[in-house]
């Protein structure tokens, strides 16, 4: 079958190389000659033409990034030192490290990133080995420098430089090899001097290694490797023999003679470490791992069982080389030659499950059901009862839908999600159901991914490990934006996530263009990301300004709608006027204080005048402000605009925030003039008044040391009377104009006060009040009179009485008085003035107007 | 009341502000001492506990205040309105601190957010540092009961109709969007005045700036209605006489509670106690005319002391029963009613003693009668002087004033300028400025004789309208109101706000909104609400809108086939009115009123609870 050609048996396990892209995109690299890597989730490949040959004769190699289908994504020409080694990080970064331990990072369109430096000893020593890792805390690098000591960064984001402890014995010759262990806390280096195996760690200290149960006696090790997740490590001997074992020594796998000393040109394990990682504590088969052992033409894989497969590299027909290069992933290992990509891995359970010949799992006879049933032979019935009376098809779709999923190519896939389709009518399970739909969903997307033209070689096993936001991400970091906003609309992520987020991505690099005019360019994006929500128009800005393109900024920002962003930007791009007028729009004014303050700052003041009053909401706030924070200015701010009203006022609220007199005549002459200016004659005419005032106060002072200042004219004659001033008060009342009205209650208040009630006669006969006689009656009350009432009460007016009668209090007069007079308001009156203790009289009241009512 | 049910639970907006204040202080490790603004006490106070603060390791709290505060523990938290005075005080203690070499970390929390100008400050004054962390405390609207939500933000009125500085504006806005994100969008939205219309633009702004699409949430308020107080400045001008007004008015209600002095308890002791629907005698009471109230009390009592009595001939079985479930019940009904009679009795005394520097209550309520049905004007002229002349209590007098000037759209100017001089004359020169505040709110105004300051006031806020873009509509609202002079009469006539005098409004069993006021005059603003809710918008009200102030606007959803479904027809009869500056008790008691009768389910949500006093006091200059 089919399924089954690229399968070999390794043991108790099967092992298969997938062939992923055939033939190559790229017409033709020799990559014996060139220094070649793959990344891990995805296949990127960059090549560059080794160093040894061409750079000592002065020219520059060109670097080739090509990805996993080998279609170039860019070139870029190599200009710095001596190129010792590229490698790509774990964030598709390629990374180049050159002879003096300088490492230049970039991306994959060839634009320099960043910059750092293995250290001194190294630019003195050169560099000779290097070994790129990763490990938790993300890509690692370790050098080894020409006095064979080792050099660790843990994390190439925060390149830290660490020394390792020297390699206990060595002489003059290199160790014999070396290796990373990355382990969770930090990373050593394995080395070996001969057959001495030592642990090195950035303590200063080594500790030397064991191989457990060795049987042979190496001279020494040539070669070693550790698994991509660390547990496993593979001793290579000067006779050939491999050991393989747990990467603490403690636990033998297995020995192996391959016959052949000589160094091979890559040794890597072929191991699934994301299900290995999955499980805990490491206790996991061994039948899952294997080493791959790289030599000119052939591939040799050994298992952990002793049992071997052996590939020959095809030759390429150009070249008449067999040249391949390896490079472990996650999952497995890609094997790019000149023009095939495969990928060597475990045939997983599942498909095994389903395709190895003679198989009566679940998931086969499902699989058998279903190709029955599309001959439409009576044998699916059969297979189907059978599992549903073992009751296994649900296993059975499971297993179909997973085998799909692990599969690379869509005529597998297609099959198996089709028997798996068919078991799964039979069985109704949401979650068999919801298992169905993502695994499609999943197919879909690696399959679009894996296209020649984007060539991003995933397995479904890595995908489920990288997340599908990572994968999104990548696409956009390789500007596949179309694919990617794709993606995101057919697995319906929010938009803030998904699409916008892409948009926006996209819009930072559109405006990079150079070659297209601001306007089509705002134009264009507007145009895509109109109906997009959540687009941060300002981050497109601020690329923008950082592209050198301000016109292009601001047209960008008309589009913001978070209004402090635009304003930030706005200031920030020195255009102050617009980012007060966004501000003012935005109505948050907190917005718009700062907008002012940086106009303030940055513009003279006749501009800042004549922008701000152009906003009234913003003049009013400085206005504010000023009251609060500089009244010099705010004075100024209203001379300027000639506004002396507020002027004066200013001035009037300044007068009574001083307690020394001259200060306060001074300030409010001021306002004076100000309301002169205004020609407002009544606000000119009262400020006179009370500066006269002032100066009366102020005089009274001196000749009777009571305060009178802080009082109005009201008080000062209270005041006056109270302290029997009364030919002073009858000055000041003439001064000041008092009406009669006012200066009766005056008069009588204080004569009340004074219980002076003779006098308090004598004056209410000196002439007809203008008040009337109930405020009279009130002095009387108020002063605990009552005795006084009577004189006062006969001169109220006759509708007044019931009234002033109230006023005394004698609720029970009033009521007679009302009775008698027969007068419904009064009537009213008495009864809203009856208290709970009134309830005879209220009674009566009431009864009094509903006889009058009647009549 | 009406049922509740799918009624909007305000209280999750008191679980939110709690769950900031926690993340705040959480974020603060360690013991730590809090320092409140002393205008946040009583909010504060309402939202969370000692207990609850002691859990998130408050040691001691102390009022923010003048005087330095040398004690404490070394971390110490200010919870502060971002206010230009209060940063300078936060930063003298910072600095006294630093002279007395006392190391301390503070953290300054802004209610409900930092300001630049904040922060500025606190830079001038050299002390922002690794040691003072600024940041937001977003607590906007305080539940005071289940159908009345504030800011409790009085300075509002003050900043945004005198001053023009709409920050608060945002914090309205900000409100409403938070409201949204609880209860869903509110599909309906009608607004009147020129703030409203800011607010309803910023909120449009800030969904779209947050990214939040229409909220998901199924609504449950069909209808929010925007009013500026501007719009209504006569309702608050006028006394209460409702019981829950009158309690405002004489003892002062602050955030939903109050203090009931020796006087009312009739103890040495004072008692402080919440002011709810949780109060059975309470919620009873609170929306009556007050003459309706004592009649109530005293039949209420006597039941009680029914249910007492009935203690005595129980069996042993009966009186443990009795003891156990309806006791508690009743003594807690019957301390509430102690402390209502006793407040009735003291709101008695006001009416029927009057004082001596508040006048008799009657002839103001007559007073105010005549105001507002706009008769006997020179009689009311004559009444306010001698107010002035009798140097009443100051707030009282000017309120009438105000109320004058209100009704009459503007004083004419001899009148003004007599009342002015006789103002200054009693109270004194510094309310020059007063005046000149009053005149900016639009509260007192001078009849223009067809020059300067109006048509400059007019200006200026068109060019503020120009700014939000609307400037057509105001220009017309405003020229609008320019011709029609006496535009509260006018108003008040079209929607006849003064029921005719031969109508016989019960205030026992009322029958229309002006019960509030003794059947004198029905609040503008509750008679605006009535009339969108009945129209469904302001369509065929323009004839009257044109008069107020402000601009008028609506947004109305298209009636979806959706609308069939239960809950949002449920949703349809909840409104959401939300007063711009503040809204008095008479009103309040007017719209449950009108929700009671209309089959509305009724929420108030406003910046602050006013009444005409300390509606005015923002005003008044206070000299230093």
């Amino acid at each position: 079958m089919s399924e089954t050609l690229e399968w070999n048996p390794l043991g108790e396990n099967t092992i298969r190389k997938c062939c992923l892209y055939n033939p190559m995109g790229w017409n033709s690299v020799d990559l014996s000659k060139n220094m070649t890597c793959i990344s891990k989730y995805g296949g990127l490949i960059a090549t560059v033409q080794d160093e040894s040959d061409t750079s000592r004769s002065g020219k520059r190699p060109d670097v080739y990034v090509y990805n996993a289908a080998g279609r170039e994504i860019s070139v870029f020409k190599w200009n710095s030192g001596i190129l010792l080694g590229i490698a790509w990080t774990h964030s598709d970064e390629l990374l180049c490290l050159q002879e003096d331990g300088q490492v230049l990072l970039y991306n994959i369109f060839g634009i320099f990133q960043r910059t750092f430096t293995m250290g001194m000893e190294c630019r003195e020593n050169k560099v000779l080995e290097y070994e790129v890792f990763t490990s938790q805390h993300g890509t690692g690098i370790a050098v080894m420098n020409g006095l064979y000591r080792f050099l660790i960064v843990s994390n190439i984001d925060e390149p830290k430089v660490r020394m390792l402890a020297d390699v206990p014995g060595l002489k003059r010759t290199p160790p014999s090899s070396w290796c990373v262990l990355s382990g969770p806390r930090s990373s050593k280096v394995l080395a070996a001097n001969d057959n001495d195996i030592y642990l090195l760690d950035y303590g200063g200290q080594s500790f030397q290694q064991t191989p457990a149960a060795l049987n042979s006696t190496p001279l020494s090790y040539i070669a070693m490797s550790v698994s991509v997740d660390g547990k496993h490590i593979v001793l290579f001997t000067d006779a050939g023999v491999l050991w393989m074992g747990s990467s603490d020594f403690q636990e033998k796998y297995c020995e192996f003679n391959t016959a052949n000393g000589s160094r091979p040109k890559q040794l890597m394990w072929c191991c699934d470490s994301i299900a290995s990682n999955s499980i805990a504590n490491g206790l996991m088969p061994k039948n899952n791992i294997a080493v791959v052992i790289y030599r000119p033409k052939t591939i040799l894989v050994v298992g952990p069982s002793k049992d071997w497969v052996k590939y020959t590299v095809e030759e390429d027909f150009k070249s008449q080389l067999g040249s391949a290069v390896l490079c472990p992933d996650v999952d497995g290992v890609h094997i790019v030659t000149a023009n095939k990509h495969e990928f060597l891995q475990h045939v997983p359970e599942s498909v095994q499950g389903i395709f190895k010949v003679g198989s009566m799992l679940p998931g086969a006879l499902l699989n058998d059901a279903a190709k029955e049933y599309s001959h439409k032979s009576e044998k699916a019935d059969e297979y189907l009862r059978m599992l549903i009376e073992k009751q296994q098809l649900e296993k059975a779709v499971e297993q179909c839908i997973h085998a799909a999923s692990v599969e690379f190519q869509p005529r597998i896939q297609k099959l198996l999600l089709q028997a798996a389709s068919f078991g799964k009518s039979f069985v109704p399970s949401p979650t068999l159901t919801e298992l169905f739909v993502t695994t499609c969903q999943a197919l879909r997307v690696l399959n679009a991914v894996r296209d020649f033209d984007t060539g991003v070689a995933l397995s479904s096993a890595q995908l489920k490990h990288l997340t599908m936001d990572c994968l999104i991400d990548r696409l956009v970091l390789r500007r596949q934006f179309h694919l990617a906003y794709q993606i995101c609309d057919y697995l319906k992520i929010p938009s803030d996530q998904g699409s916008s987020r892409i948009l926006s991505h996209w819009a930072c690099y559109k405006v990079q263009q150079t070659e297209v005019s601001d306007d089509s360019i705002a134009n264009a994006i507007r145009g895509k990301l109109k109906s997009a929500v959540g687009v941060s128009y300002a981050s497109i800005a601020e690329k923008s300004v950082e592209c050198g393109k301000k016109e292009l900024a601001i047209k960008l920002l008309e589009f913001e709608p978070r209004a402090s962003e635009q304003v930030r930007l706005l200031s920030k791009l020195g255009k102050h006027t617009l980012a007060l007028e966004k501000a003012v729009l935005s109505g948050n004014t907190d917005l718009t204080h700062s907008a002012i303050a940086r106009l303030r700052e940055r513009t003279n003041l006749a501009d800042f005048l004549c922008a701000i009053r152009q906003h009234p909401v913003a003049y009013k706030l400085h206005l504010k402000y000023c009251r609060q924070q500089n009244e010099r200015m705010l004075k100024d701010l209203h001379e300027q605009e000639d506004n002396f009203i507020e002027l004066a006022h200013c001035y009037i609220h300044d007068s009574f925030g001083t307690f020394r007199p001259e200060e306060r005549v001074m300030l409010l002459h001021s306002a004076l003039d100000n309301f002169s200016k205004a020609r407002d004659e009544y606000c000119t005419k009262a400020t006179e008044e009370q500066l006269q005032l002032l100066h009366e106060q102020t005089n009274l002072e001196q000749d009777t040391e009571s305060s009178y200042v802080e009082g109005s004219l009201h008080d000062t004659l209270h005041s006056l009377l109270t302290s029997n001033q009364i030919k002073k008060a009858e000055q000041l009342r003439k001064q000041f104009k008092v009406n009669d009205k006012r200066w009766w209650w005056l008069r009588i208040t204080a004569l009340g006060e004074q219980r002076n009630f003779a006098e308090l006669e004598s004056f209410s006969r000196s002439k007809k009040s203008p008040i009337g006689y109930i405020p009279f009656v009130e002095v009387c009350m108020n002063n605990h009179a009552s005795e006084e009432v009577p004189k006062y009460i006969s001169k109220v007016t006759q509708d007044k009485r019931v009234s002033a009668l109230l006023k005394t209090g004698n609720v029970k007069y009033a009521a007679d008085l009302a009775i008698q007079t027969k007068n419904l308001s009064d009537l009213d009156m008495v009864l809203k003035k009856c208290g709970p203790e009134h309830r005879a009289i209220a009674e009566l009241v009431r009864n009094a107007m509903v006889q009058y009512q009647r009549r | 009341m009406t049922s509740m049910n799918a009624f909007p639970d305000v209280s999750v907006l008191k679980g939110l502000a709690r769950q900031q204040l926690a993340m705040s202080l959480g974020n603060f490790y360690g013991k730590k001492d809090l320092v409140i603004d002393p205008t946040l006490m009583t909010p504060l106070d309402r939202l969370t506990g000692v207990q609850f603060l002691k859990e998130k390791g408050v040691d001691k709290i102390f009022k923010l205040e003048h005087k330095e505060i040398l004690g404490g523990c070394d971390q110490r938290v200010y919870i502060v309105r971002p206010e230009v005075k209060i940063m300078r005080q936060i930063a003298a203690h910072i600095n006294s601190d630093k002279r007395a070499e006392k190391l301390r970390k503070y953290r300054i929390l802004m209610v409900p957010r930092q300001l630049h100008i904040c922060n500025m400050i606190l830079e001038q004054e050299g002390v922002l540092g690794n040691t003072v962390l600024i940041e937001d405390l977003h607590i906007d609207f305080i539940p005071l009961d289940s159908d009345i939500i504030s800011l409790e933000n009085p300075q509002l009125l003050n900043a945004v109709f005198r001053e023009g500085d709409q920050t608060w504006l945002h914090t309205v806005a900000r409100s409403i969007v938070n409201i949204q994100a609880a209860f869903g969008t509110i599909p309906n939205v009608y607004g009147q005045g020129h703030n409203a219309k800011i607010v309803d633009e910023l909120v449009k702004t800030l969904t779209s700036e947050f990214d939040e699409k229409k909220s998901p949430l199924q609504h449950q308020i069909g209808h929010l209605i925007l009013l500026d107080r501007d719009v209504d400045y006569v309702t608050p001008l006028c006394s209460q006489v409702t019981y829950e007004g009158l309690l405002d008015d004489i003892f002062e209600i602050k955030c939903g509670a109050i203090d009931f002095g020796p006087e009312v308890t009739g103890t040495e002791k004072s008692v402080k106690t919440l002011l709810n629907s949780d109060d059975a005698i309470f919620d009873q009471i609170r929306n009556r005319h007050f003459t309706a109230v004592f009649k109530f009390l005293s039949s209420r009592a006597k039941e009680i002391q029914a249910n007492y009595d009935k203690r005595h001939n129980m069996e042993l079985q009966d009186l443990k029963n009795f003891v156990a479930s309806e006791l508690k019940g009743l003594k807690q009904e019957h301390r509430s009613l102690t402390l209502h009679i006793g407040a009735s009795e003291v709101i008695m005394k006001h009416k029927t003693k009057g004082s001596l520097k508040k006048g008799d209550l009657q002839d103001i309520l007559r007073i105010e009668h005549s105001l507002l049905e706009g008769s006997d004007f020179r009689e009311c002229v004559v009444y306010i002087e001698e107010c002035i002349h009798r140097q009443y209590d100051m707030l009282l007098t000017l309120r009438l004033l105000c109320l004058l000037s209100c009704t009459t759209s503007g004083l004419l100017s001899k009148d003004y300028q007599n009342l002015k001089t006789q103002f200054l004359h009693s109270y004194g020169f510094e309310h020059m400025i007063t005046f000149f505040n009053l005149k900016k709110a639009g509260l007192l105004t001078e009849a223009q004789t067809g020059k300067e300051t109006s048509i400059e006031s007019n200006l200026n806020k068109l060019a503020d309208s120009r700014a939000v873009g609307s400037a057509v509509s105001y220009v017309t609202s405003s020229l609008a109101a320019l011709q029609k002079k006496d535009w509260f009469r006018t108003v008040s006539k079209k929607l006849s706000l003064i029921p005719k005098p031969g109508t016989e409004n019960n205030t026992h069993t009322p029958s229309d909104m002006s019960y509030v006021f003794g059947g004198a005059y029905v609040p503008l603003t509750c008679r605006l609400v009535e009339q969108s809710l009945q129209r469904q918008g302001w369509s065929g009200l323009e004839d009257v809108l044109r008069h107020l102030p402000g601009t008028t606007f609506e947004k109305q959803e298209a009636r979806s086939a959706k609308a069939g479904k239960t809950g949002a027809t449920m949703a349809s009869k909840v409104v959401l009115i939300y007063f711009i500056g503040g809204v008095t008790y008479s009103e309040i008691a007017a719209l449950r009123f009108l929700g009671r009768q209309k089959g509305y389910k009724v929420l108030i949500a406003a910046t602050s609870i006013i009444n005409g006093s300390r509606m005015l006091e923002s005003f008044v200059e206070t000299v230093k």
